[in-house]
């Protein structure tokens, strides 16, 4: 990657940080300071005092723990499972190309009817948080890939063409290797989709996971936890970005 | 190359157009490619040089036709660009469907090329003229039989050019690998070829062929010697009397 490249990414990571330092330092001079006794937000004070309740009365660490979990094994499982059935499923893709565009009509049902059916068949079974996860990471990923096989330029399939490469090498070694820059830049856009998707579910599921921490604040009106748990959720989706960024610049290091 | 000549013979391609009519690209075109000799076909843009170059290379078919011997050599095809995989290092490409049995060919194919010392640079950001080695390269450790260029040199600064012209003039003469190249540039085809065919657009048919009789071990040199400048006057002078004359270029 180019180094001006990467100047541009530490830059706008730097950006984003400074920017939401700047709102929380303007929140805390507005409520703590200058408003005598605000309504609409709580003093910052306030929110720093909900940590312990949030820490044990509403269970953080595990709770946390089965979110980051689902999360990551989604994300990380569904590319690495990509990874093993690539030569399958562009070989797929050209013996059925019509069949693979049947996913593109799923594209039309919002992923909380999904979520919705997830939660009536499974409840909040922890199993089945992960395999929805899963299932939804895996599906983007593939229909991201299935996009770009049409995208891979003439050029290099003639060159290697003519190199007389085996079936495998060409599919392996040159259609994924010209896809993955997309279906890892996919994978990054997931990053911060999938957190939600995984939150939203389990508000839906009611009873695992961060998102459970915010149906119970919800339910006994407790904003102070409600704001401290996005800010400490923002801070970590925000370095788990950056991971993500690292591990795909070591990975795909090419523009196609 | 093998002992053999390749020979094409009287290969049409035709294509629908987006109203349904039948087009035709190339008409009736035959002529043989020699081991001992590299071939140019200049020809305007979009006169179907780069469908004749894939259908030679077995990448295409033709509507009718065919390419005698076509089957039993090994021919790699080199497209205009992009002609190395940017996601491999330069080993990592050479070894990319080669036929090589050993490293010492391979560093002897790196040393060939002019890149040693970059063996597991990436050449993702790199130069054409970079690139443009690696392809050629790949082309060796695939053991070809014959290379074909599709305008190759196009994008390139004039200094680049000049040494990959100097590049695939040596690999012919050190690894007897004929090459025949299809471009737009009558210098390239001059310089670079023995024979040049000769090709008209709407529809693509052969007009004339003519031999170029420099010496065989030519430098860039040669691109001032009166004997050059006369080969191209004649072609320049074939292709006045068609209305593509004006797409084509005189000059490196």
């Amino acid at each position: 990657m180019q180094k001006s490249r990467k100047k541009e990414i530490l830059k706008r990571l730097r950006v984003s940080f400074a920017i939401t330092l700047s709102i929380l330092f303007v929140y805390f001079l507005f409520f703590e300071v200058i408003i005598p006794d605000p309504k609409f937000l709580p003093r910052p004070s306030v929110i720093f005092e909900a940590f312990p309740s949030l820490w044990s009365d509403y269970h953080l660490p595990s709770r946390f723990a089965v979110t980051f979990s689902v999360v990551y094994f989604s994300l990380f499982g569904s590319y690495i499972l990509l990874h093993l059935m690539r030569v399958g499923i562009i070989k797929f893709h050209y013996l059925f190309p019509e069949l693979l565009k049947l996913p593109n009509v799923l594209r039309y049902f919002p992923t909380f009817f999904f979520m919705l059916l997830f939660a009536h068949w499974f409840g909040g079974n922890t199993l089945a948080e992960f395999a929805f996860g899963f299932i939804y990471a895996f599906v983007i990923l593939v229909l991201a890939l299935l996009r770009e096989i049409p995208n891979v330029k003439q050029e290099y399939l003639d060159a290697a063409k003519s190199l007389k490469p085996s079936y495998h090498s060409l599919i392996s070694d040159v259609i994924w290797k010209y896809c993955q820059p997309v279906v890892s830049g996919k994978a990054e856009d997931l990053h911060y989709s999938i957190w939600i998707v995984v939150m939203i579910y389990e508000i839906l599921a009611q009873e695992n996971g961060i998102g459970s921490i915010y149906f119970e604040a919800l339910k006994y009106k407790d904003l102070p936890v409600i704001i401290l748990l996005g800010i400490l959720m923002s801070f970590v989706i925000l370095f788990g970005k950056i991971v993500i960024k690292r591990i795909e610049e070591k990975i795909v290091f090419w523009e196609s | 190359m093998k002992n053999t000549k390749l020979e094409i013979i009287n290969v049409s391609k035709e294509y629908k157009d987006d109203f349904g009519f039948k087009v035709s690209l190339l008409e009736n075109i035959s002529f043989e490619i020699s081991p001992e000799r590299c071939s140019a076909v200049i020809a305007p843009k979009g006169s179907g040089k780069t469908s004749l170059l894939k259908i030679i290379a077995g990448l295409e078919n033709p509507t009718s036709g065919q390419i005698i011997e076509h089957r039993f050599m090994n021919i790699v095809f080199i497209p205009t660009k992009p002609s190395s995989f940017p996601w491999f290092s330069v080993n990592e490409n050479l070894k990319f469907g080669s036929k090589l049995e050993s490293e010492d060919e391979l560093k002897n194919i790196v040393k060939i090329i002019g890149l040693e010392g970059y063996e597991n640079h990436i050449p993702h950001n790199k130069s054409l003229g970079f690139r443009f080695r690696i392809a050629m390269g790949r082309a060796l450790a695939n053991k070809a039989d014959l290379i074909i260029l599709d305008e190759p040199f196009n994008e390139m600064e004039i200094v680049t050019k000049e040494e990959m012209y100097d590049l695939v003039r040596n690999i012919f003469r050190e690894y007897k690998i004929p090459f025949l190249i299809g471009t737009t540039n009558i210098t390239e085809a001059i310089f670079l070829a023995d024979k040049i065919h000769l090709m008209k657009k709407n529809p693509g048919k052969l007009i004339d062929e003519l031999d170029v009789d420099l010496p065989a071990g030519r430098n860039v040199q040669i691109l001032s010697e009166p004997d050059f400048n006369e080969i191209r006057v004649k072609i320049e002078n074939i292709f006045k009397t068609k209305e593509s004359y004006k797409s084509l270029n005189f000059y490196i």
